[in-house]
């Protein structure tokens, strides 16, 4: 399995008065090239299970392996490093750096990476012609609408070329046709053998053709991990 | 280095849009390392100007001392010391202070036999025009272009000056000092042995000091120690000794006023840390976003360190040059008094400090040290911020 | 001579290395006594996150000293133009008791820092993190030392007197130990020169063969070679300086009794003493470094790291040595040449 959690725990605050068990047990697999949506309502644990599929952190304990890479108890730099090489992130509000351009903000992931200021360029280009949004590289942020900006942010998870794509709520302030569209787009990078995992509460999300299967998160433990059909 | 270069275009962008805030800090660090470069520069200018002007002063210098005081010293010394080998030569002197009523100024009168310049190794300052006194000559003199004015001869040659008993003692001045050496010869009116000894009324046979001249300068040292062995109650200097004594008065009065900067040193560093330390809601979002997008903590602290080094490099450079410029084209109009004290014959000269990496690490050291330690902290904090924080 | 611009340079230096080191030592100690690695405690994220912290602050306390130990030579030179009978840094640093080890001290203190520094990197490249207890209790053992760099300074400084006119009499002659400009009396020459020529050549030899044998995986004596190799440098270091001391540095002035290893450092010389230092100190840290760092190849999560490290360091050492020995040879082989002019 592409992604695979074998209980999986994960504690906030161990040992303090104000414990949190986020996640209890949860096991979970996500084959290569698949398309899941996982579902919750806010303080169900989906942020944090988003959170370890992701590698921003690791799980308190139990196994878990992101795309081949075992992930329990790393320490951050390692988890940084595989986020980087593994996962490209698309979020609910963009989250894009206001005073940069477009461009700048897709091509953040290859700064640090050391890549040229020509091959970023041309890797964004190649994006930025794919999602039909060239035209407003050299633009704010801050100048484009709500549609346009979520391509550029599925252009900035794409630009290292990640074989996981994490998607928080990524319809959330689109409307519905907005919403197919950028459903379709991720269903595209799912036909090119990129494991989608998509957290939201939209009908149009959980029911897109594209989507394998939905995992539902309440109390920190799944619920129903059923292919959609 | 492609990551290095990556980093610092970033920090650089990131510096441009908080204008207001790093601009403040550039002015403070600018102003303070201005200071700081002064003071040295100051320091080093007059440290090398005494060192060039000492060229003109004897290699050994006796003086009698009686309870701790100078006094005058018996011109028959010259003969105790006749026996040590290596003495090329000793010249009697009378110098002294005449202190002019009419203007509250203090000459210093130096008498000396004629022929001034009769050697190599006695070099006394250049004159711009005329002549020294002769051989035999009485009433004749070289002053400054300083005192000719303080005494406002004007186009006249002819003063007079008063001896103890208030009896007049005429002098017609035959040439005057070059003003590069005015540093020295500002406030000197420079006559024979018998003018000065009638001018102060000091008995036959006795000199204020006596100039001794060595023929090889590596023994200066050993024949000074020989003197003093020969010559109890006197006091022996040698050049290297005033040079030395000017070079720590100096380093003293740099190193006063440089502990005087560093409160403000202090103050700027603290104020520095605080300026680091804030984060606003903007700053941590950006943070957040760039270690989701996996920077790891290492670049965000590398991103910061690039940030800081940036805006001191620029002031030091920009204080340097500051620093330089008031030096040279001012004349170090701030810190002057504070190295060359109060007088009211004031020597007019300028300070030219050469360039010396020692003097620049110095100060690189003493500011911009300080200023990037402050800022660690800061940027480590600013570098945890968790990616989790953006979802 | 506390109010001298170089002594508050110093001072200020110093000031600053012990507030990081102090920032370090903190992390230092609270890892020691709280580091859990499989913890997911938050304190545990908090420990994680100061290992940069004390990280920084080394890597910034490592820079310090170095430069620190060049404003050291740079104020030595500046004091020996007003103290007795010194006339050159060597007689500002025999000017007393603590001038000699306080700078033994601080060029000591470049290569442990440095050291610390490589086993950081080298921790943080193995996901375990295995290097964490050691690292930091090393680095407490860092914190004394900083400390008595630091209080030798204070001493070196406040014994310093300078050479001023006084009112009764000139100033007391000769008052310095030895003769202001020599460290060491002359030594025989032929004896030392080929000691150090034949060290040089022995760890070359031994620099290649481990080299060489690196790739072919771990080998039984590997840490006992790796860590003579190490001494083996320590020796070199502290005979260069004895040669350059006594042998090179004659050369490098062309008058046989001025043996002092700082005026190399100046315009007047071309400034080769910043080459002749900067290769023998590169090259003793890496060749050291190449050595001792096989000690930790016990740990196996950190072989792979180990062994990179190790290679580039040889291969440094290897570039950095012949150089340093071209360098210190051309003076003396320039003189042997020209007939002895």
């Amino acid at each position: 399995m592409f992604i695979d959690l074998q209980a999986v725990t994960k504690i906030y605050n161990q040992g303090q008065p104000n414990e949190v068990i986020a996640l209890k047990t949860v096991s979970l697999a996500v084959a290569k090239g698949e398309m899941v949506c996982v579902q919750g309502p806010s303080g169900s644990g989906k942020t944090t299970l988003l959170s370890i599929i992701g590698c921003i952190f690791s799980p308190t304990s139990g196994r878990a392996a992101i795309g081949g890479k075992k992930i329990s108890r790393l320490p951050d730099h390692f988890l940084t490093r595989y986020r980087r090489e593994l996962i490209g992130f698309v979020f609910q509000n963009y989250n894009m750096i206001d005073h940069l351009t477009v461009l700048e903000n897709i091509t953040l992931p290859l700064l640090a990476l050391g890549v040229s200021p020509s091959i970023r360029e041309r890797k964004a280009d190649h994006l930025l012609e794919k999602f039909g949004i060239s035209h407003r590289k050299k633009f704010k942020v801050n100048q484009l609408s709500g549609g346009e900006l979520q391509r550029a942010a599925i252009a900035r998870a794409l630009i290292n070329d990640p074989p996981i794509i994490v998607a928080d709520e990524p319809t959330a302030h689109l409307d519905g046709k907005l919403s197919l569209e950028v459903m379709d787009m991720l269903a595209a990078l799912k036909e090119e053998g990129r494991t989608v995992v998509v957290a939201s509460h939209d009908p149009i999300v959980s029911r897109h053709h594209g989507m394998a299967g939905i995992i539902e998160v309440r109390d920190g433990v799944i619920l129903l991990n059923k292919p959609v059909g | 280095m492609g990551r290095v270069l990556n980093i610092l275009d970033y920090a650089l962008c990131s510096l441009r849009r908080k204008l207001l805030k790093n601009v403040s800090v550039f002015a403070i660090f600018t102003l303070v390392i201005f200071l700081f470069c002064s003071f040295q520069l100051v320091s080093r200018a007059l440290t090398e100007a005494a060192e060039q002007l000492l060229t003109t002063a004897p290699d050994i210098t006796i003086q009698q001392m009686s309870a701790g005081r100078q006094i005058s010293i018996a011109s028959s010394t010259k003969m105790e010391l006749a026996g040590i080998f290596g003495i090329k030569k000793i010249k009697e002197r009378i110098w002294g202070y005449y202190f002019d009523e009419s203007n509250g100024a203090n000459y210093t009168v130096i008498g000396m036999h004629a022929p001034f310049s009769d050697s190599p190794g006695d070099r006394l300052p250049g004159l711009s025009e005329g002549r020294l006194p002769a051989p035999g000559e009485r009433g004749k003199v070289v002053v400054s272009d300083n005192i000719r004015n303080h005494l406002q001869l004007g186009s006249r040659k002819h003063f007079s000056l008063f001896r103890p008993d208030l009896t007049q003692a005429g002098f017609e001045t035959i040439g005057l000092f070059d003003g590069k050496l005015e540093i020295v010869t500002a406030d000197l009116i420079l006559m024979t042995l018998a003018d000065a000894r009638d001018l102060f009324a000091i008995p036959d046979k006795f000199v204020t000091d006596l100039l001794v001249y060595v023929a090889n300068p590596n023994e200066i040292e050993t024949i000074a120690r020989k003197i003093s062995l020969k010559l109890p109650g006197s006091r022996v200097i040698t050049r290297n000794q005033i040079l030395k004594t000017y070079k720590v008065v100096f380093n003293w009065r740099s190193g006063l006023g440089t502990i005087c900067l560093l409160t403000a040193l202090a103050a700027f560093v603290i104020l520095a840390w605080d300026k680091a330390s804030g984060l606003s809601r903007e700053e941590m979002k950006e943070v957040g976003i760039l270690k989701i997008l996996g920077w790891q903590t290492g670049d965000i602290i590398f991103l910061r360190f690039c940030e800081s080094l940036t805006v001191s490099l620029l002031a030091f450079l920009t204080g340097y040059l500051l620093a330089w410029m008031h030096i040279v084209y001012f004349d170090g109009i701030l810190f002057r008094p504070v190295f060359l004290g109060w007088s009211v014959v004031r020597p007019v000269f300028s300070l030219a400090p050469s360039f010396s990496i020692e003097n620049l690490l110095l100060v690189f050291c003493l500011s911009v040290v300080p200023y990037l330690c402050a800022t660690a902290v800061p940027a480590w904090r600013a570098a945890t911020v968790r990616a989790d924080s953006v979802i | 001579m506390l109010l001298n611009s170089w002594s508050i340079v110093l001072l200020v230096t110093s000031a600053a290395a012990l507030f990081l080191a102090g920032g370090a030592g903190r992390t230092a100690i609270r890892i020691l006594r709280f580091w859990d690695a499989d913890a997911d405690t938050a304190r545990q994220i908090q420990l994680e996150s100061e290992t940069w912290l004390s990280a920084l602050l080394m890597e910034y306390g490592m820079v310090l000293q170095l430069v620190s130990l060049l404003l050291l030579v740079l104020a030595a030179d500046s004091y020996s133009e007003i103290l007795v009978g010194a006339m050159c840094a060597t007689g500002a640093f025999l000017a007393n008791g603590y001038g000699i080890p306080l700078l033994l001290v601080k060029i000591s203190g470049i290569f442990l820092y440095g050291f610390w520094i490589v086993l950081h990197r080298l921790d943080i490249s193995s996901e375990y993190l295995p290097l964490t207890r050691i690292k930091y209790m090393y680095l407490l053992m860092l914190v004394p030392l900083l400390l008595l760099d630091t209080v030798l300074l204070i001493l070196y400084l406040v014994q310093l007197k300078p050479d001023i006119i006084t009112s009764c009499c000139g100033v007391v002659f000769g008052n310095s130990t030895g003769d202001g400009k020599n460290l060491i009396g002359p030594v025989p020459v032929r004896f030392i020169m080929s000691v150090f020529y034949g060290l040089a050549g022995l760890l070359s030899v031994i620099g290649f063969l481990l080299l060489k044998r690196i790739d072919r995986g771990p080998y039984p004596a590997e840490r006992i070679i790796g860590f003579c190799f190490s001494l083996l440098w320590m020796i070199f270091f502290s005979l260069s300086l004895l040669v350059i001391t006594s042998v090179i540095s004659s050369y490098i002035y062309g008058m046989p009794f001025h043996r002092c290893p700082f005026d190399i450092l100046k315009k007047e010389y071309y400034s080769v003493g910043y080459l002749i230092y900067g290769t023998l100190f590169a090259a003793t840290f890496f060749g050291a470094g190449a050595g001792m760092t096989a000690l930790l190849t016990t740990f196996p999560s950190l072989v792979e790291p180990v062994r990179s490290f190790r290679k580039a360091s040889l291969r440094l050492c290897l570039l950095l040595l012949p150089l340093f020995l071209a360098v210190v040879s051309w003076f003396p082989a320039v003189y042997l040449f020209s007939g002895n002019r």
